[in-house]
């Protein structure tokens, strides 16, 4: 009798196991992709900033113009990424 | 040896410029610290790569003073490529350049035969500075963690826990079950016997009490 009824209870607990799992799966992943997509670019972004700064405080407008074009193209790539990830997290948005 | 034959040795220095190769799977990362290097006349960057088997091949070629090094890259991973490098070439000075601080992988990048280890959070001019400490010969870790090697817990030598692992000992050791420390974490009970399991293995413990009690003893937990 108890083994009966207790199997729902042993079903319902699986399921919510996998749920769980499926849910921290998914966590991982997320913050496994904003740690590789847009925090790296950041990191670029701020190195590319300051080399920028020391760049037209050397009167070197060259360099200056270039970092700002990769800077550019580095903020252009975060933006990017986070747009398509916040797609596959909730597409509405 | 006197000091003006050690102002003889340091003129030589200068004279020469300090060979980098960078090393990152990013190249909008590359191109920032390229930039970062390019403003010190005594440094010049000789090359780039954007994983590990292919630093090892470039540093065989182009001879670096000096290889940044990323550590989470695809394919052969900061530390490897570090560890062969190194024991191939043991005047080549490898710095890691990373977004982790955990002491454990700190730990792990200086035996894989690093010689430097930068965040990547630090101010720019860290990258400058490491990059000259360790074409002389030095050392250089992030003041940020730098304590951590000083600190009496850093004499032994300690299994690198990551923080989840170390959470869940902490909670174990508070008396939690793993289906407690599960709905606490909200994570499964399935990956919490893992991270469990995990931990036991790089701590040397047969059972999880040991397990608590030598992360405890190496204050991994409080």
């Amino acid at each position: 009798m108890i083994g009966r009824r207790r199997q729902p209870l042993d079903d319902r607990g699986a399921l919510l196991e996998h749920m769980l799992k499926t849910v921290e799966d998914e966590r991982a992943l997320i913050a496994h992709r904003l740690h590789d997509g847009p925090q790296q670019l950041l990191t670029a972004i701020r190195l590319l900033a300051d080399g920028v700064r020391h760049a037209m405080e050397d009167g070197e407008a060259d360099r200056a113009r270039e970092g700002l074009d990769r800077l550019e193209r580095a903020a252009v790539e975060a933006s990017d990424e986070l747009r398509q990830m916040t797609a596959r997290l909730y597409p509405r948005w | 040896m006197s000091s003006s034959q050690e102002a003889e040795r340091s003129d030589e220095r200068l004279t020469e410029q300090v060979r980098v190769l960078i090393v990152d799977d990013h190249a909008a990362v590359r191109e920032g610290v390229k930039m970062i290097l390019a403003r010190d006349r005594e440094i010049a960057v000789i090359g780039e790569s954007s994983n590990g088997e292919a630093a090892i091949e470039m540093a065989e070629r182009r001879r670096p003073d000096v290889i940044l090094m990323d550590v989470r890259m695809r394919g052969m991973d900061g530390f490897e490529a570090t560890r062969r490098i190194t024991a191939a070439h043991p005047s080549m000075a490898v710095i890691l350049y990373t977004a982790h601080g955990e002491r454990g992988l700190l730990s792990e990048g200086l035996d894989c035969g690093a010689r430097g280890y930068v965040l990547k959070d630090a101010p720019p001019d860290d990258i400058v500075r490491a990059v000259k400490r360790v074409a002389e010969g030095g050392a250089y870790v992030d003041p940020t963690l730098a304590s951590e090697l000083v600190s009496p817990k850093a004499t032994e030598r300690l299994p690198s826990l990551s923080t989840r692992e170390r959470e869940i000992l902490g909670l174990l050791a508070n008396g939690f079950s793993n289906p407690e420390i599960a709905s606490r974490l909200f994570i499964s009970p399935e990956t919490v016997r893992t991270h469990v399991r995990n931990a036991m293995t790089k701590l040397e413990a047969d059972t999880r009490t040991q397990a608590v009690a030598l992360a405890l003893r190496h204050s991994l937990i409080e």
